[in-house]
């Protein structure tokens, strides 16, 4: 006998349907399995039959096909184990023929019966409800998270029998809700701005790249609190819209790093690779390409700290990625695409040592400098709108009171520059000033001409290139947004001469 | 083309080792540059046998060579490159006075301005100097230019630079004297001063062109900096340093040095303050150096205006922008220091330095640091 039951793998961080079907017929008893498998998809064979038996049922001895379908994809994984058992008992006939076609069956089975969560489900459960599926048979580990998706009916199980028991209309099982997080569930312990001393000038231009999504470089000597401020950040970032929320709680449940509690993210990720990391680890890669840190980035920050001592190639794989806001991977199989749209913050040393300018610590050639600091490319340099030279605080500023604006009120007003982004880009595919390109430039941001006088001076002196005039420009923009101006103000324009990435040289010597 | 014997037999004469002992030892052993053109092979080979090795000896007579010579004397001049002898009408009448005067130099660009002045004075300093001690020299060698001071350094980063690059500014006259051969523009950071040097001041070599320099040429290039110059001024030097080398060079040929004073205990400043103690004038503004060379009577003719800062725009500051410009001094402050010190915000403190910048008040030298511009009214 023949039956078909409906599953889902993962392919990018979107879901992709798979149905399972399986044929019980006379014969020599057998179990076999094809559709282009993996060796984890194979030996679902043995966790499935063992699993049904001691689950109580006897599987009858005879051939057993089991076919994945579609059979040009590679299955991997182990979320097609319930389907595949489901589907046999249905074809053996030792459940009650009911339909199941627009149910979907995810999960992995313990030998014991037991089902276990997987990866991915919300972002399988969010494409099959788009799809046309209502019914979800999942884990109950992650019956919150699929019941994220609105409208979608979610059952969760923890094992088989309860599952039989559930089909053959013996126990009445009520969808799982969605609750949202508590708030305790959500605070995090992010060091706050308020706690840092002196700094003013870091501290707005990280409110600046808040407030716009600009690609930030900070560089300064060891120990001046490049890490600490940064670390600070995810503190003013605002908090994720709820399509937003969606899109990283998928990529963060794809890669099986959703917290436990399995909720909806809500603060914006914040990524600190180490600078070893290599350029796969990333983009996201593997024979199966899993998302990188760029796309666990995404909606968020990636922080590296040490630039210049990364690898030139993780380095350069950024650039692209940076320009449009998602990462391509082709592998033999298949393609992929992954969201990547992060806000990159950088710190850099000015020299291997770390103390540069300082020469009562800094022994290193003035050639040393410059090939550190040449390891930085132009292309990556040029995708960084804000650039601030970071000095260790004096003692004197150390031990004052602390009197900083706390996050939470910079944040607010974070949150209300973007409100006025997100009004004015309504009708178009950008979000951020950041995302401001030529023509879109002239749509939105006027300049007096006193302004367009100014600029003009500045690229006379050649002290600003044509691309630092855009750079400026959209600066410019997030700062009036930050001070509430509908028209970029005099100070506003001032002030984004001032934080905009140029070639201005660190002490000594002409680098950057 | 047709090049007078003069310039020919010191072109001879350069073929041997660039190195003025060596030359004058041979033009001794000679008699001479005019015995040394006329003598014949035999004469040649017995005469500087105590001097040179026979083989070397043939083959440098080898060069004596009319053809050989001019030939290679047009291909300098295609390059741009002339060469100055002690005879030349153009030769620095101070560099005579030292003991080893170079017997052969190179040049590109106008060697006119050699004797063109009454005085000359070398700026020396740190290759690794700060921004106060850049600030210094930069205004030193466009204020004491404008008062018709030949202005002679090195070309190195740092100090020699400024030196430079100020009295370019002010139209000044300058000489760089390289340690390498006279095309080899080093080091490369000043490259760009290296042209506009070549074009509106002068550049000394007493290497050949092609000579890759070495650790001893440049040492030895601080003695013609020190003797072409009437006295030496050291803005910054370290405690074993490449300008404390052309200090004792200025003491030896009787020159007069000249040091910037610096904090105690600050680096860049222990051999400026060790050429104190030991009897160098201290020098704070362009003034002293002025009474020094020409006397304060004399010194006072030449007195000239300063370019007027923007007194009006000075004069007229709003009280925050007052206040602002009294934080911000010689050393660089930051913006940090300037909101501590003002109690203001970031977006005022920038927009008050940037308007400040615009007038030409300050200056910013790095992301968020800032100097003033007037440097005569702050060492005043």
């Amino acid at each position: 006998m023949f039956s078909k039951v409906l599953s889902s793998a993962v392919a990018g961080v979107s879901g992709t349907e798979i149905y399972v079907e399986a044929d019980v017929s006379d014969g020599l008893p057998m179990f076999t399995m094809v559709g282009y498998l993996s060796s984890s998809v194979r030996e679902a064979s043995e966790r499935v039959r063992t699993a049904i038996r001691n689950s109580g049922i006897m599987l009858p001895p005879k051939r057993i096909t089991v076919n994945l379908s579609p059979a040009d994809i590679r299955k991997d994984g182990t979320v097609f184990d319930l389907a595949i058992a489901l589907s046999c008992l249905l074809a053996a006939g030792l459940v009650p023929e009911i339909s199941l076609d627009r149910t979907m069956i995810l999960g992995e089975l313990g030998l014991d019966g037991s089902i276990k969560p997987v990866n991915g489900v919300l972002s399988m459960v969010h494409h099959g409800y788009s799809d046309g599926i209502t019914d979800f048979i999942v884990p109950s580990a992650n019956a919150r998270e699929a019941a994220i998706v609105d409208g979608a009916r979610v059952f969760g199980f923890s094992r088989l029998s309860e599952v039989l028991e559930f089909i053959e209309g013996k126990a009445n099982v009520r969808p799982t809700v969605y609750e949202a997080a508590s708030e305790e569930e959500t605070s995090t312990d992010l060091p706050d701005f308020s706690e840092i001393r002196g700094q003013e000038m870091l501290k707005r231009g990280l409110t600046i790249a808040a407030a716009g999504f600009h690609n930030v470089l900070m560089l300064g000597a060891a120990g001046a609190g490049k890490s600490m401020l940064a670390k600070c950040l995810p503190g003013i970032l605002p908090k994720l819209t709820f399509q937003e929320s969606i899109e990283v709680t998928k990529i963060y449940s794809v890669s099986g790093l959703l917290p436990d509690t399995g909720t909806l993210m809500k603060n914006r990720p914040f990524r600190a690779p180490h600078h070893t990391v290599s350029e796969y680890a990333l983009t996201g890669g593997g024979a199966i390409p899993r998302p990188g840190e760029i796309s666990l980035a995404h909606n968020g920050v990636l922080f590296l700290d040490e630039l210049p001592e990364f690898k030139k190639s993780a380095l350069e794989v950024l650039r692209q990625p940076m320009e449009d806001g998602v990462i391509r991977i082709a592998r033999v199989q298949a393609s992929y695409t992954y969201p990547a749209d992060f806000m990159l913050v950088a710190a850099a040393n000015p020299c291997p040592c770390g103390y540069y300018p300082d020469r009562k610590r800094c022994r290193c050639t003035p050639r040393m400098v410059s090939a550190y600091q040449g390891k930085l490319s132009g292309p990556l340099l040029d995708r960084i709108d804000i650039r601030m030279e970071v000095t260790a605080v004096s003692g004197d500023a150390l031990f004052e009171e602390a009197s900083g604006e706390t996050s939470e009120s910079i944040r607010m007003r974070v949150e209300a520059a973007r409100k006025r982004q997100e009004e004015r880009y309504a009708g178009e595919k950008i979000r951020f000033n950041s995302q401001l390109s030529g023509k879109m430039l002239g749509t939105y941001i006027r300049l007096s001409d006193s302004q367009e006088e100014m600029l003009h001076a500045c690229v006379t002196s050649g002290d600003l290139s044509a691309r630092g005039v855009y750079r400026v420009m959209r600066l410019a923009r997030t700062i009036a947004d930050l001070s509430d101006h509908d028209a970029i103000g005099d100070e506003d324009l001032t002030e984004a001469l001032f934080f905009r990435n140029s070639n201005l040289p660190i002490e000594g010597s002409v680098i950057l | 083309m047709n090049h007078s014997k003069t310039d020919l037999m010191h072109l001879f004469l350069g073929e041997v080792e660039p190195d003025a002992l060596f030359q004058s030892k041979l033009l001794r052993a000679c008699g001479g540059i005019h015995a040394l053109w006329e003598m014949s092979e035999d004469e040649f080979l017995t005469k500087t046998v105590e001097v040179l090795h026979p083989e070397t000896a043939m083959e440098l007579y080898a060069k004596r060579d009319v053809g050989f010579l001019s030939g290679k004397l047009d291909r300098y001049e295609q390059a741009g490159i002339g060469i100055l002898y002690p005879e030349h009408p153009a030769y620095p009448a101070q560099l005579l006075t030292i003991h080893d005067p170079p017997e052969l130099l190179y040049y590109k660009g106008n060697p006119d301005i050699l004797n063109r002045h009454e005085r000359c004075i070398g700026i020396v300093g740190a290759r690794e100097a700060d921004t106060y001690g850049r600030e210094i020299a930069t205004y030193f060698a466009s204020n004491l230019s404008r008062r018709d001071v030949l202005i002679v350094s090195g070309l190195a980063k740092g100090i020699d630079g400024a030196a430079h690059t100020g009295c370019l500014a002010a139209d000044g006259d300058t000489v760089a004297v390289l340690g390498t051969g006279i095309d080899i523009p080093s080091p490369r950071e000043n490259l760009r001063l290296y042209f506009e040097i070549e074009e509106r001041g002068l550049l000394l070599s007493e290497y050949p062109p092609g000579y890759p320099g070495g650790i001893y040429t440049f040492p030895r290039r601080n003695r013609i900096i020190s003797g072409i110059s009437h006295g030496v001024f050291v803005v910054q030097a370290r405690e074993r340093s490449g300008s404390l080398i052309t200090a004792d060079l200025a003491l030896e040929q009787g020159r007069q040095v000249y040091a910037l004073p610096g904090r105690a205990g600050d680096d860049r400043s222990v051999g400026c303050n060790r050429l104190i103690k030991q009897g160098a004038l201290l020098v704070t503004t362009p003034d002293d150096i002025m009474e020094d060379l020409f006397g304060v009577s004399a010194m006072e003719k030449r007195r000239t205006e300063e370019v007027p800062a923007d007194t009006h725009r000075k004069n007229n500051l709003a009280p925050l922008e007052k206040k602002v410009y009294s934080c911000v001094g010689l050393d660089p402050v930051s913006v940090d220091d300037i909101i501590r010190a003002c109690k203001i915000g970031v977006t005022g403190a920038i927009s008050i330095l940037y308007r400040l910048e615009q007038s030409g008040l300050v200056k910013q030298v790095r992301r968020g640091w800032y100097i003033i511009t007037d440097i005569a009214e702050a060492i005043k």
